[in-house]
């Protein structure tokens, strides 16, 4: 059975990066969305048991989703992937309960390992 | 010659810059440890009398650095007149600034931040480009009619540190020929 | 000669400090530029902290050489800013005014692995000629703005004395004019008054020998003359003559009286030789002025006056103190519409004198309060007025060593108080 994984981040460059990342091998059915309040639709919708998250987006940005999240302790498995890479960022993302957060550039070799620690593969 | 970018070399263009962005916000965070508040990247193709509007300001010091290599071009930097004092504490310079002091802090706040923005942009189309020293700039002094181009392109992202009051804005702009070679770079990334 | 060889000798040798240092800031390389300057070889310095061969500005290279290192990006120093870093004495030591070298200098990330800069090189230009040069073109025009504001302010001034010395000329032209033409009538005038008195002494006498006619025609009880003198009476209207004529006669006098008033206050203001200083007597001035300017006031301003007595004489030149006080009290009773008031008060202290004129007219907004001294300031349509009263009063006041002020409040009526200070006429040497 194929996982369901989201892909969150409002350039499409950025999403195509990401989908290029993945594993090759990896069995999943993928959906794109562009801002936050999708990204939660998709999340109720079933369709993210993983999902990649940019922390700038419209609507609701990637903190905001987090949060929403955390409070429901959805068994969604988030990875933050975003430019803004100050340390406070990171803390806060952190607290609100992601799993891993990466920078932008995406490294595939950072992406890879942060799904097999998490078991994904 | 006008560019006409594609939707998707804007949005290329634009995560691209937001990515620079992040890496100097983190480099100045790291220098200052505050908090760094970033907009929106934004791409756009100017004329002279754009361009002038767009960075005349009298609320703002300008500083301007040249960069040479795969693509030619300057950074333009505008700081806001207030919160120079506090950014200038949180930077070890010794407080009141005096006009030499404070001509010497908007020189290494645009340095620091261009390098950053320029060179993660740079490194991500693997592009060369070496800036070269900032200088403090007045264009006031210049009209639209003293530039020599018809069009240029103009990446634009804005950096405030929020407890200080602060607000500087990055300007990258590209010579002609060189945009040539930057969307080149971007399609081939695209692929 | 090897490459290596090749570049190791260029490097030694170019005309710029080159100095290479590690994380610690220990010095690795650094060229001739240094080592003959300080007399320490390179293999010398090997191993030796920046900071401690050059402790005067060691927090300042410090900062600059961390930041290179943290971030992996260039720094520069400037020398608008710091001048001398390095303190190695002046390229020019023998024509040039200045000792020490001045500096550019480029701080750059050397050799740079996994992004973490292990060597930064500093790279130090000797900006000396082009400093120089630089401060020397900022004097000139720093004395070039100097001069040319000076200039401006001199212009201003002149203007200002123009205009002094054109209104001083008009006001004397006037004079003159009114001078000669107070001349002119004043005799004719004269032989109208002396012949009006003997018109009055005969129209008198005529009279009174009707009157004794009169009374001799009425004790004849004569019938036939009483009614002839009646009827004669009556077609000359003699009742009717004989109260108007002596009123006829006593008006023209009084209105030939009024007109050598007036030629006399005429000759008296003005007096052509007006720049002689002299005691005075500031009340009389006033007063004299209230008559010339009675034509503006006589149908709706009334005035009123608040003398202290007794006052002091005043040292001052009282023609051009009266033409003051006229210009005061014409543009108060221009700015009355209507019936309103007009209020002098004139008092003294051991030091000066005050006079305060006051007026109910349509007032003088804040801003125009401050430039009504300005000369060719006027609220006047164009064609009335020259705008130069005011500013001419100033200058008066100002010779006399006093002070003018105003205050206005728009539709309730404007303050003028003039101070001047009791003078002697040792006071006079000193310039004002």
């Amino acid at each position: 059975m194929p996982i369901p994984v989201t892909i969150a981040d409002d350039s499409m460059m950025s999403r195509k990066v990401v989908r290029r990342a993945l594993p090759a091998d990896w069995d999943i059915e993928i959906t794109e969305v562009t801002n936050g309040k999708e990204a939660l639709e998709a999340v109720e919708a079933g369709k993210a048991d993983v999902l990649f998250l940019d922390l700038t987006m419209p609507e609701l940005d990637g903190f905001g989703v987090l949060s929403y999240l955390n409070e429901r302790k959805t068994k969604t498995i988030v990875i933050v992937i975003s430019a803004d890479i100050q340390p406070e960022a990171k803390k806060l993302v952190d607290k609100l309960g992601a799993f891993r957060f990466l920078h932008k550039p995406l490294n595939s070799e950072q992406l890879s390992q942060a799904l097999t620690d998490v078991g994904l593969i | 010659m006008i560019y006409q970018l594609s939707e998707l070399q804007r949005d290329a263009l634009q995560e691209l810059m937001n990515i620079s962005m992040g890496q100097a916000a983190n480099s100045l965070a790291r220098l200052i440890g505050a908090k760094i508040t970033l907009s929106i990247p934004l791409i756009s193709s100017v004329t002279p009398t754009e361009f002038v509007d767009m960075i005349s300001s009298d609320v703002m010091w300008h500083t301007r650095q040249s960069f040479l290599g795969t693509v030619k071009g300057e950074v333009v930097s505008l700081q806001s007149h207030a919160g120079c004092e506090a950014i200038a504490e949180l930077m070890d310079y010794e407080l009141p600034l005096s006009d030499i002091t404070r001509e010497e802090l908007l020189l290494e706040l645009s340095n620091i931040l261009a390098g950053a923005c320029l060179n993660g942009f740079a490194e991500q189309l693997e592009l060369t480009t070496k800036l070269s020293m900032p200088t403090v700039f007045e264009p006031e002094k210049l009209s639209p009619e003293h530039y020599r181009w018809a069009h240029t392109l103009l990446m634009e992202v804005e950096f405030k540190v929020e407890s200080s009051h602060f607000d500087s804005k990055i300007v990258i702009c590209l010579e002609a020929e060189s945009i040539s070679t930057l969307l080149s770079r971007l399609n081939s990334l695209l692929e | 000669m090897t490459t290596l060889a090749v570049l190791e000798n260029l490097t030694a040798k170019l005309p710029l400090g080159v100095c290479v240092l590690n994380e610690q800031l220990e010095i690795e390389y650094w060229n001739d530029f240094f080592a003959d300057r300080l007399n320490i070889s390179c293999d010398q310095v090997k191993g030796q902290n920046l900071l401690t061969l050059f402790p005067n500005e060691a927090k300042y290279l410090k900062k600059k050489i961390n930041s290179v290192f943290v971030l992996n990006n260039a720094s520069f120093s400037y020398w608008e800013h710091r001048p001398h870093v390095f303190l190695f004495s002046s390229s020019r030591p023998i024509t040039g005014e200045e000792t020490l070298m001045y500096q550019n200098i480029e701080f750059i990330p050397l050799h740079v692995s996994n992004n973490v800069v292990k060597t930064v090189c500093m790279i130090v230009q000797d900006v000396t000629e082009l400093a120089s040069y630089y401060q020397g073109k900022k004097q000139l025009s720093e004395e070039l703005a100097q001069e040319h504001s000076a200039l401006l302010a001199l212009n201003t001034k002149l203007e200002a004395a123009q205009n002094q010395l054109l209104q001083a000329d008009k006001m004397a032209a006037i004079g003159q004019l009114a001078a000669g033409v107070a001349h002119e009538i004043n005799n004719p005038i004269g032989f109208i008054h002396s012949n009006l008195q003997s018109l009055q002494d005969y129209s008198t006498k005529l009279l009174n020998l009707i009157s004794f006619y009169e009374k001799v025609v009425n004790k004849t009880q004569n019938k036939t003359f009483m009614a002839l003198q009646q009827e004669m009476q009556d077609r000359s209207q003699y009742s009717f003559l004989r109260e108007d004529m002596p009123e006829l006669i006593n008006e023209s006098i009084t209105g030939i009286d009024r007109v050598t008033d007036i030629i006399k206050n005429l000759k008296v203001f003005s007096h052509v030789d007006s720049s002689e200083w002299q005691h005075a007597n500031i009340i009389e001035g006033i007063e004299n002025t209230l008559k010339i300017a009675n034509s503006q006031l006589k149908y709706n301003v009334e005035v009123h006056r608040e003398f202290q007595q007794p006052l002091p004489a005043l040292f001052c030149q009282p023609m051009q103190l009266n033409q003051v006080f006229l210009n005061l009290i014409v543009n108060s009773a221009q700015a009355i519409d209507g019936k309103g008031h007009i209020y002098i008060k004139v008092s003294a202290s051991s030091t000066a004198l005050v006079i305060e004129i006051k007026d109910t007219g349509c007032g003088i907004s804040e801003s125009a309060q401050r430039k009504i001294f300005e000369p060719f300031y006027t609220t006047k349509p164009v064609g009335q007025g020259t705008g130069l009263g005011l500013s001419l009063s100033y200058s008066i006041v100002q010779k006399h060593k006093g002070s003018i002020v105003v205050s206005s409040e728009l539709d309730v009526g404007t303050t003028f108080i003039i101070t001047l200070p009791l003078l002697t006429p040792g006071d006079l040497e000193t310039p004002s």
